[in-house]
């Protein structure tokens, strides 16, 4: 079970990677993403577009736009006084996120095959002391 | 004469819990990047806050869980509760990262830079710092008793720090800009769901992960139990035959 | 104590002749004092050649150079702390004595205390001349601030150099957990020197004074408690 978390995590980071991707200002869209990791996250997400439309400002208006699209995004569309682009920094938190969580699985992984050898080990040790207790057992009685 | 095979047992409620787990992170991925409406002045930035604050709380519920598991512990001597304090540790400083590295990306945006000395920032990244210390201290001790003893003592004294801490980072930025103010007040109800639905997620995420790592931790201990007892009947048992058969 | 029906040795008399054990040693070795003591000066010397000692920054940076002189001798004095003990387990020894535990913490805490604030009996002088500070700073109050945190300084110290005492890497994981929980206590010492030695920082180390004491109190109590788990083991 353990093991599909991370395959599990790398689908999850892919879906931010391509929305980011996507919506990073005047740069053109990243189509091919999308595809790539929507497929392992659609039956999950119901993204209700009438409510989200409705109270969406301008921006949340572009947002969707850009996202609807694919091609290139003008520059004319991208909000005024947005210097700092979020897109690549959105992007960047949740695949920072993923990567740790990520990190932090393939570790009790590696832990948990550990454990697994060393119960391994353990039951040869057993059987080891076992045969030859009874050895001397037969031997000496 | 054999003995029953050692594998690990499988735990039904753990694969269920991570299976939901993984339900609810995708779920919440969805809201957040579907459904939560992109906030006015932040941009879709402001999106970071459905993972930067339940991973700040994770993160201190990680070391005061430490902490409680550590005074168990001491007073105890229950090695169950070791294992969990090791456990909270590490998904503690796991989360604890996760609000620096995810922190400064928020704050280039929001403040124009990479770093400020806010407050709570400056607290995550003290307690980070003992916390990564209590795990060497680990790593160098391995599972012995003093180990034990030793980052229990640490933990305890690492959270008794925190309000000391706070108030000094506090007063020490004079006047406290509480700049992050987008919890409670100015955030529309569908940022609320949002919000909640990551709460929830990343309580699960927190369970699941302590789940994973106290059962390893449990199963690495009984290992060790089982290999002292092999080997003392060992010892004693050849000490037996060396004393019937001279 | 060589006879077996003797009276158990009362906290007081335990705690003397414990002292007088530690100040013995250290004053017949000169271990610390005179290693830690050179290090100030040599720490002095590295500050002021980092351009820390300029006219102009003296009074914002001296506060800084002087906190961190003392936790980097706090960390010096403390990894020395039970290294004698731990040596042919002297300290198996000594805790089969009947109620030592107190008298060995205090003991151990006194010791620390003097140490450091023999040490800084040579650092603050030398501070001061190094650094072209624009008053001089009130004695008093710098010698309670230098008191108060030294204490916490060594309230934490010694739980954590009991602690560590049989652990590997002890000489750098010391260093590693004293600094970030004594944070609170080096900001109030920065702080609340730096009220003292610059004319127009406003008046107002009485607040970091009595974070200090705080500071103290929780880890004096937590110390003494978590000192006889660490030292049980």
């Amino acid at each position: 079970m353990i093991r599909t978390l991370p395959a599990f995590l790398l689908a999850l980071a892919l879906l931010p990677y391509s929305i980011a991707h996507a919506q990073g200002a005047s740069a053109p869209a990243a189509g091919g993403d999308s595809p790539a990791a929507a497929p392992d996250d659609t039956p999950a997400v119901d993204p209700d577009p009438p409510a989200a439309q409705q109270d969406s400002t301008d921006d949340g208006a572009y947002t969707r736009a850009a996202l609807e699209r694919d091609g290139f995004v003008a520059a004319s569309e991208v909000r005024e006084g947005d210097l700092v682009p979020g897109g690549p920094l959105l992007f960047a938190a949740y695949l920072v996120f993923f990567t740790l969580l990520l990190l932090y699985v393939l570790m009790l992984v590696r832990r948990q095959r550990a454990v697994a050898t060393d119960l391994q080990g353990l039951q040869r040790r057993i059987e080891e002391v076992e045969d030859r207790l009874l050895v001397r057992e037969e031997s000496g009685g | 004469m054999t003995t029953p095979a050692l594998t690990p047992r499988r735990a039904d409620w753990l694969v269920a819990l991570a299976a939901i787990t993984m339900l609810a992170g995708a779920l919440l991925m969805g809201l957040i990047f579907f459904y939560a409406p992109t906030e006015a002045t932040m941009g879709v930035v402001q999106k970071i806050f459905y993972i930067h604050v339940p991973s700040a709380i994770a993160g201190y519920l990680g070391f005061i869980l430490c902490c409680a598991a550590s005074v168990w512990y001491l007073l105890r001597g229950d090695v169950r509760a070791d294992v969990v304090a090791r456990a909270a540790a590490e998904v503690g400083v796991l989360f604890c990262l996760g609000v620096l590295l995810t922190g400064p990306i928020w704050a280039r945006k929001a403040w124009g830079t990479w770093w400020t000395g806010e407050p709570r920032l400056l607290l995550t990244l003290v307690l980070l710092l003992i916390f990564v210390a209590y795990i060497l201290v680990r790593q160098f001790g391995g599972r012995s008793d003093l180990t034990r003893k030793i980052c229990a003592v640490l933990a305890i004294l690492g959270v008794a720090d925190i309000p000391l801490i706070r108030y000094s980072v506090e007063r020490w930025r004079g006047s406290h800009p509480q700049v992050i103010t987008g919890e409670g007040a100015g955030i529309t109800p569908e940022m609320q769901l949002v919000l909640t639905t990551s709460f929830i997620t990343f309580a699960l995420l927190f369970v699941t992960l302590l789940a994973l790592r106290v059962r390893i931790g449990l199963a690495e201990e009984q290992a060790d139990a089982a290999w002292r007892a092999v080997e003392t009947a060992d010892l004693r048992a050849e000490d037996l035959l060396d004393r019937s058969h001279p | 104590m060589t006879n077996v029906t003797a009276p158990r040795p009362g906290f007081w008399r335990l705690l003397l002749l414990l002292l007088r054990k530690d100040i013995t040693v250290e004053l017949r070795t000169r271990e610390v004092l005179h290693t830690a003591g050179l290090f100030a000066l040599v720490l002095m010397t590295l500050f002021s050649f980092a351009g820390f000692a300029d006219r102009e920054l003296a009074a914002t940076t001296a506060p800084g150079v002087l906190w961190v002189a003392i936790a980097f001798l706090g960390a010096l004095v403390f990894t020395r702390t039970f290294q004698r003990e731990r040596e042919n387990r002297a300290m198996d020894g000594l805790l089969l004595v009947p109620g030592i535990l107190d008298a060995l913490y205090t003991s151990k805490l006194l010791t620390n205390l003097l140490l450091l604030l023999t040490l800084q009996a040579l650092l603050v002088p030398t501070l001061l001349l190094v650094f072209p500070l624009p008053v001089q700073p009130p004695i008093l109050p710098l010698v309670a601030l230098l008191l108060a945190g030294t204490l916490g300084l060594c309230a934490l110290g010694t739980v954590l150099s009991a602690a560590l005492a049989a652990v590997r890497m002890r000489e750098v994981l010391l260093p590693l957990l004293l600094y970030p929980l004594a944070i609170p206590l080096l900001i109030a010492g920065v702080k609340g020197s730096a009220t003292l030695f610059d004319p127009l920082a406003h008046a107002g180390h009485g607040d970091w004074l009595s974070l200090m004491i705080a500071f103290d109190a929780l880890f004096l109590v937590l110390g003494r408690w978590l000192f006889g788990e660490a030292v049980d083991a």
